[in-house]
């Protein structure tokens, strides 16, 4: 018990790459980590964003064909590869840029008005604090602060081996204009306790722009530290997401459909905000047998997902106690389809509206009777809703209709876990930088 | 052999091997009275592919987790049969346990609570100091807490009882002194809940009531709750014993931790002087495995499952709880005591982040 207590007192504050080595060791205080970081700002500054948006590229080349990381990294691997491919950089920088990210190295023009030009500025020193839940995430963020020019000062969760690791092998990425290991130097990676109030305090004043991801408690309390009056706030806070499926689509697309939400429930084991818990399904009497099929169809293919694709991750005892306490009852209220361990759980029931979460691949299949309905469950807690709605016009109206109070995205089925800009409501990007405009005579 | 029966027959007299068809026999027809009585937990044994009036086993029976008695009212009798009804603690989640019973299972719970105390502390009955107050026993209403159930189970065992605690939950003084004048000294058992006695001994800075049980001629100590709020504050078995014992002036086996709980109330497994916990005749204790709930072999931890065909107004007859431990072996504790034994390790544990869906409950 001693030792243990010791460990946690030693992870009170820890660094883990800073100056652009791994320094585990090191007791470099905050400021004087600050301090190098913003050593770095100019240097950051004058790299052209083509010429990181070719180092990205190449990073993400590195990355796809690096083992130790897809063992790490699993499927959300390709994601973050993607993410960063030139192609999709140069998209997401235009959209969140209005149309033309060369705004980030100069003054240019947005809307051909030769008299006036617009910069987009670096904030200066970004400090992120990356959940537990989903530290993959942490890399989004990072990457779209990098690129706009900004320093990273990352708040890694508990378990950090996993962001070390792949921050840490930008080291081993070049191109002609940047050599990985100067980039890395524009990123700090720390472990700060979540009662050491003096040292989040500190990181917290420092940042320029603060980007949260987390739950209830750790984004309540991140903004309850103080922060300088002009600091942007980027919070990707708690959320919950779920999928529809209307009468049309179930009937004649259930088994592809199953496909793919499997896929989605299962790439975070539900701990992200992307992942589904809840499928509601359009069922009319007429076809009231159709919702089961698709929960057996859906069971099945969590099975091959489990199997095939993505095994489960272990649970912890109370989970595991959780699923079986859920399975029990939906046996009285309900009926289950599960895998003999705890692996994966599809909950079929009468009721209505959206399941209380369990996580650890339950996915609870529920009717619904009229689709505009739906738009009572929506609140700003509601991030992903995955519409499967066999016209097209039926699905915007839809979409617009149960946005109009909450929802962040409507991604497509087998695409909920997918990081994608806007999120969470925001163009990042956008946020992390100033808008300058300068009148030309 | 009948509920009725097996539960007059001595906690720890057979060998496992001889107890085994006893107890299923007895589990099967209390199996089937649920499954004819309650509509709930027939059309769970059906969808677990389980018939009780088919040759079964033991492990076969399927259990409940012991969470289900949260979320769902399990009845097997008439409504109005029901005299008492007791919640949980409610320790390991918001919502507690609520259990109702019948006259039938408060007969049974109280034959087999003594059987079990007669065996441990001796057929004579001692003077009970309770620290607790009394008020958490004198409801007016049918609805006691476990803590106030637990108590009064206990207090059919006692020669006399004292309530030590002020109203609010601190040492009283007066109470002591005027307990201590009237009881037999070397005939005493301090009697409550494990968190609740360690936080009144740490907090306790008066040396004039700690004289005053030093007094105490080795008194048996019976704590019962769980760990867990120990647990937390790194208190472990050892450390708690040697304080207990040292404070009330007792030999360190005689502090005896009680493992049980509200859905099978009446059957409690207490520490024996090897620090085990034996299983009676009428109750079993399985061992699963967290992931597949397959039967775990002696000493490889595992959920707790505890079988006893005692309740009758609802089927929690083989619950799975969320406590982790192990079965040491079977009829050959250096105790004496024969049948199988086990120890509890730990309550089960939090070993994931939070995910972000859980804003649904905010």
């Amino acid at each position: 018990m001693q030792s243990q207590r010791d460990a946690e007192t030693h992870l009170q504050f820890r660094n883990i790459i800073t100056k652009g080595q791994i320094n585990e060791k090191s007791e470099d205080d905050i400021s004087n980590i600050i301090n190098s970081l913003k050593d770095h700002q100019p240097w950051l500054h004058e790299l052209s964003v083509d010429d990181i948006i070719e180092y990205f590229d190449k990073l993400g080349k590195f990355w796809k064909n690096e083992t130790i990381l897809h063992e790490k990294f699993g499927i959300s691997l390709e994601h973050i590869v993607d993410f960063i491919s030139k192609e999709n950089l140069m998209k997401e920088l235009s959209l969140s840029l209005r149309g033309n990210y060369k705004v980030l190295d100069t003054f240019c023009t947005l809307d051909n008005d030769a008299k006036r030009l617009y910069h987009a500025q670096p904030r200066g020193l970004a400090v992120h604090w990356i959940a537990g839940n989903v530290a993959v995430l942490g890399i989004f963020s990072i990457v779209q602060a990098l690129i706009t020019k900004n320093v990273c000062l990352v708040k890694a969760p508990h378990e950090y081996s996993i962001l070390k690791d792949i921050i840490y092998s930008m080291k081993d990425v070049s191109t002609k204009k940047i050599k990985g290991k100067d980039l890395l130097q524009c990123i700090a990676l720390v472990y700060i306790e979540k009662n050491d109030f003096e040292n989040q305090q500190k990181i917290s004043l420092a940042a320029d722009a603060r980007i949260a991801w987390g739950g209830k408690d750790a984004v309540e309390s991140i903004l309850s530290l103080k922060k300088k009056f002009f600091t942007e706030d980027i919070i990707y806070g708690p959320k919950y997401s779920y999928a529809v499926i209307d009468e049309k689509s179930v009937i004649n697309n259930k088994e592809a459909l199953a496909q793919k939400l499997a896929l989605d429930i299962s790439i975070f084991d539900q701990y992200a905000c992307n992942s589904p818990h809840t499928i509601l399904v359009e069922n009319s009497k007429e076809n009231s047998e159709e919702i089961r099929s698709f929960a057996k169809l859906l069971a099945d293919a969590m099975s091959t997902v489990n199997r095939l694709i993505i095994p489960k991750q272990s649970v912890s005892e109370e989970k595991a106690m959780d699923i079986l306490s859920l399975r029990t009852e939906y046996d009285i209220k309900g009926e289950v389809f599960c895998s003999e361990n705890t692996d994966w759980t599809v909950i079929l029931s009468d009721e209505e509206g959206l399941a209380e979460p369990c996580f650890s691949r339950v996915v609870f299949v529920r009717p619904v009777n009229n689709l505009h309905t739906i738009g009572k469950y929506q609140n700003r807690k509601i991030q992903s809703i995955s519409l499967e709605i066999a016209d097209q016009n039926q699905r915007i109206q839809l979409a617009d209709q149960i946005t109009k109070n909450g929802g962040d995205r409507c991604p497509g089925m087998g695409m909920m876990s997918l990081y994608s800009s806007p999120w969470d409501g925001m163009f990042a990007i956008d946020r992390l930088v100033r808008w300058i405009p300068l009148d030309v005579n | 052999m009948k509920t009725d029966g097996i539960i007059k027959l001595e906690p720890y007299s057979m060998r496992s091997n001889e107890k085994n068809q006893i107890f299923l026999e007895c589990m099967q027809k209390s199996v089937q009275f649920h499954y004819k009585n309650c509509n709930q937990y027939r059309d769970f044994c059906i969808k677990r592919k389980f018939d009780p009036f088919e040759k079964c086993s033991i492990e076969s029976i399927p259990f409940l987790p012991v969470s289900i008695f949260k979320k769902l009212e399990l009845l097997s009798v008439p409504k109005n049969e029901i005299i008492r009804t007791i919640h949980s603690s409610s320790t390991s989640g918001n919502l507690p346990s609520i259990i109702n019973l019948d006259k039938i299972t408060t007969r049974r719970q109280i034959i087999t609570l003594n059987s079990i105390l007669k065996n441990y502390f001796g057929d004579e009955k001692l003077s009970f100091l309770i620290f607790d107050h009394d008020s958490t026993v004198n409801t007016v209403d049918l609805e006691l807490s476990s803590r106030g159930s637990a108590i009064r189970g206990m207090l059919g065992f006692s020669k006399d009882f004292f309530f030590l605690l002020n109203d609010d939950l601190e040492l009283d003084l007066q109470k002591i002194t005027d307990a201590l004048n009237i009881i037999d000294k070397k005939k005493t058992c301090i009697f409550g809940f494990t968190w609740l006695i360690y936080k009144i001994l740490t907090k306790n800075k008066n040396e004039e009531i700690k004289k005053l049980f030093q007094t105490l001629d080795n008194p048996f100590i019976i704590h019962i709750g769980g760990w867990k709020k120990l647990t937390d504050e790194s208190v472990d078995k050892i450390t708690f014993n040697n304080m207990v014992s040292r404070f009330f002036n007792a030999k360190s086996e005689n502090v005896v931790d009680f493992y049980g709980m509200t859905e099978q109330l009446g059957i409690v497994y207490p520490d024996c002087s090897e620090g085990n916990k034996h299983v009676p005749i009428f109750a079993d204790v399985l061992i699963r495995d967290i992931h597949n709930q397959q039967i775990l072999p002696h000493r490889t931890p595992g959920f707790i499952q505890t079988l006893c065909p005692t309740p009758n107004s609802y089927p929690g007859i083989s619950v799975l709880t969320d406590d982790i431990g192990e079965v040491l072996g079977e009829d050959d504790c250096p105790c004496g005591r024969r049948g199988k034994y086990f120890v509890f390790k730990k309550r089960s544990e939090v070993a994931e982040p939070k995910g972000c869906g859980d804003t649904l409950a905010i």
